[in-house]
């Protein structure tokens, strides 16, 4: 016999896939000014893949699968009096944009907070099964 | 408005006095077994404390999961210990 909460796991696995990408919405920001020359690799953006479990295998969730790079080509900047400029005077910086990244972060944080909530309900609701008969 | 009738009833079926669980354990297995699960999901839980205190620990959201698992499978072992010690005494109060 085996006491399963599987409530409490499902949102379990919520957490941790957007726990996971608050992580990579963290990098992707902290690398937003960082400027590369124009024959080197520009930052890529961290992307996180995710897959649903099935349900019919084992316990239902979401499982992060891979915390992957988008390949970009980054965006050229004119700016000549840069170190890393070329003799045309451009650097690439990432071609990711901060607006975006801040409403990523915002609905990582928002669905981070609802699965956490979800997991103090299926927690109430388990106690509260206990209290029947009491 | 076509309403069919409920031919099923709605719910569990009600249990017989002849039904019989589906395996045959005593009941001091069964709560052997539920107090050998609980304890594996209290190591569970105490190894991720123990990671925690000591900064190996890779997600925290795990350790709170694990954590609430091990507090619910004691309250749900506790409580059927507690209905079964009390079924116990009011078989022992009964008058003869």
């Amino acid at each position: 016999m085996t006491i399963t909460f599987d409530g409490i796991s499902i949102a379990g696995s919520g957490m941790q896939a957007y726990q996971t990408w608050l992580d990579a919405i963290a990098d992707n920001i902290a690398n937003i000014n960082t400027i590369t020359a124009t024959d080197e690799v520009p930052f890529q953006e961290r992307v996180v893949e995710v897959q649903a479990r099935n349900p019919e295998v084992g316990v239902a969730g979401v499982d992060v699968v891979d915390t992957a790079v988008a390949e970009t080509d980054g965006r050229l900047v004119y700016d000549p009096s840069h170190p890393l400029a070329n003799d045309d005077g451009f650097v690439v910086a990432p071609s990711m944009n901060l607006e975006e990244l801040m409403t990523d972060i915002i609905i990582a944080q928002r669905s981070f907070q609802a699965n956490s909530n979800v997991l103090n309900r299926a927690r109430e609701s388990y106690e509260r099964a206990l209290e029947i008969g009491k | 408005m076509n309403v069919t009738a409920i031919t099923q009833s709605v719910g569990a079926a009600p249990v017989t006095a002849t039904q019989k669980t589906q395996d045959d354990a005593s009941f001091t297995d069964k709560i052997s077994n539920a107090v050998k699960s609980l304890d594996e999901s209290h190591q569970i839980a105490d190894s991720f404390a123990g990671a925690a205190a000591t900064g190996d620990l890779e997600s925290l959201t795990s350790y709170v999961v694990a954590a609430t698992e091990a507090q619910l499978a004691t309250q749900v072992t506790v409580s059927v210990r507690n209905k079964a010690i009390s079924a116990f005494n009011q078989i022992m109060g009964m008058n003869i």
